[in-house]
């Protein structure tokens, strides 16, 4: 089973962040009050953030080590990556989106990417530039792009956020089989607990740079740590201090 | 009612003069102005050493206003008010610095004797000014297009594989064409309009540093209607910068 784990330390002005995580292909949801690094824990994952220290390994192999230096760039790192407002290349159309990371002769490039788009049903609509595109299909699209190359991990930060109400629930429950379909490790940012509960992957949220709480959301609904995790998933709350 | 007069004032004040410059002389007296034998060798010098300047300032500029743009450094944000000076310096100023600095006893005069370079005085000073005065709106333009470039778009086609090069070809550049194009076109026209810095530091030599500006300057003294031609090609100039550059604006603003 392939792994990704992740010691990370940034130090970024107000935010101290200092977490610790391990994802294999069941996946990750990652959730936390707003400003408390979410998305820095994934920047800092692809290289686009410095590390003050830590260690990022995939399958094993070392993509940053603080200790010894190692640093693999962000294009050599294989992690792909979807920020929330999907930054899909707006001077490009979609099938050139998707066929960005492709390397290689141009008309099997371009088929590759067309059969991306074709399979995550958004093949009517390669030719549109971005801004003629849903919210929905924007998401697909950036989808297709990510997998295109192929990537060792999908980190995706709130992929559900920029949809409309009624698209939501069948985006979200074809984004859930699409990552669970790839078998390979990925972390999603999601602040919805319904969107926690599709998932139906390991949690682990942060608060503060730091995580206060790990495990399935069972666990997390039975026993919550902190009154975020109690209000975000609607238990009981954390037992009363002494 | 009197802010619309006021304001009418001023708009009255600018354009009069430029409706003088073409009225009070006829398409006849501009043919002549044309055939004067001071206007063609001034054409020449200016739109050659201009197109100089413009790729000087595009090829050293770029890179600069590139971090300007993207670093979060307090010396870049030192760095680009110091670029921002030639704006508010007069280009007299500009022209007895520059004399001062690359000039035969200026401060590097005796490093370019040395490899046996004479700048005061030559073409190479025209365009030297004219860097020196148009650079800011180069910079300026081309530091707010990459500023304005999503953060997101760069880390993405990281982790598609581009490298750094290939990000700024393929994103940065198409995503600041037009600030960029903008940027050049108001760096042109000031290095085309450029006439204090030049003067002191070129001087007014006809074929070799006696740019549009200088002719103008130098026609008036002996022919009117060579000079007003110099100046309505001037002037037309400048209007197809304004009129290219003003539905660029407004689709950005969308």
């Amino acid at each position: 089973m392939t792994t990704l784990t992740a010691n990370i330390a940034v130090r970024l002005g107000a935010l101290d962040l200092e977490v610790a995580l391990e994802v294999d292909e069941r996946g990750l949801t990652l959730v936390g009050p707003n400003g408390a690094g979410k998305t820095t824990v994934l920047l800092a994952m692809v290289g686009a953030r410095r590390l003050s220290r830590g260690r990022i390994t995939i399958e094993g192999e070392v993509l940053f080590d603080g200790a010894s230096g190692i640093d693999r760039a962000t294009e050599d790192r294989g992690l792909a990556y979807v920020p929330q407002d999907y930054a899909l290349f707006p001077h490009l159309t979609a099938l050139e989106n998707v066929a960005f990371g492709l390397r290689g002769p141009r008309t099997p490039r371009i088929a590759r990417a067309r059969s991306l788009l074709e399979r995550l049903r958004v093949g009517a609509v390669a030719d549109r530039q971005p801004s003629g595109l849903s919210g929905g299909e924007r998401q697909r699209v950036a989808l297709a792009r990510a997998l295109a190359r192929s990537p060792r991990a999908l980190l995706l930060d709130e992929p559900l956020a920029a949809l409309d109400v009624e698209s939501r629930h069948s985006v979200r429950d074809f984004l859930v089989a699409e990552l669970r379909a790839l078998h390979r490790p990925f972390i999603v940012i999601v602040h919805d607990p319904a969107d926690v509960r599709a998932f139906a992957a390991p949690v682990a949220v942060i608060e503060r740079g730091r995580v206060v709480q790990r495990g399935e959301v069972a666990e997390l609904e039975a026993s919550p740590a902190t009154v975020f995790i109690a209000r975000l998933l609607g238990g009981r709350g954390p037992p009363l201090a002494p | 009612m009197a802010g619309y007069a006021l304001g009418g004032g001023l708009l009255a004040f600018l354009v009069i003069p430029v409706v003088a410059l073409f009225v009070t002389g006829s398409p006849a007296d501009w043919l002549a102005g044309l055939r004067h034998p001071i206007t063609a060798p001034a054409l020449l010098l200016s739109l050659t050493t201009t197109a100089i300047s413009l790729g000087v300032l595009v090829v050293f500029g770029t890179p600069l206003a590139w971090w300007l743009g993207r670093s979060e450094a307090r010396v870049a944000r030192l760095v680009e008010t110091v670029v921002q000076l030639p704006i508010v310096v007069p280009p007299a100023v500009a022209g007895l610095a520059l004399l001062l600095a690359f000039g035969r006893r200026g401060l590097l005069g005796p490093v370019l004797e040395g490899v046996g370079i004479d700048i005061a005085f030559s073409t190479i000073a025209v365009v030297l000014a004219q860097v020196f005065v148009a650079a800011p709106f180069y910079l300026q333009a081309a530091t707010t297009a990459f500023a304005g470039i999503d953060e997101n778009l760069l880390v993405v086609a990281r982790t598609l594989g581009a490298r750094p090069a290939t990000v700024l070809f393929r994103v940065a550049l198409p995503l600041a064409r037009r600030g960029l194009i903008a940027g050049a076109a108001m760096a042109w026209a000031r290095a085309l309009g450029e006439f204090g810095a030049t003067l002191m530091f070129a001087g007014n030599l006809p074929g070799r540093t006696q740019t549009l500006p200088l002719a103008v300057y130098t026609a008036l003294e002996s022919d009117v209607r060579a000079a007003q031609a110099l100046a309505v090609i001037l002037v037309m100039i400048a209007l197809a910068i304004i009129i290219c550059l003003r539905p660029r604006r407004a689709r950005h603003r969308r």
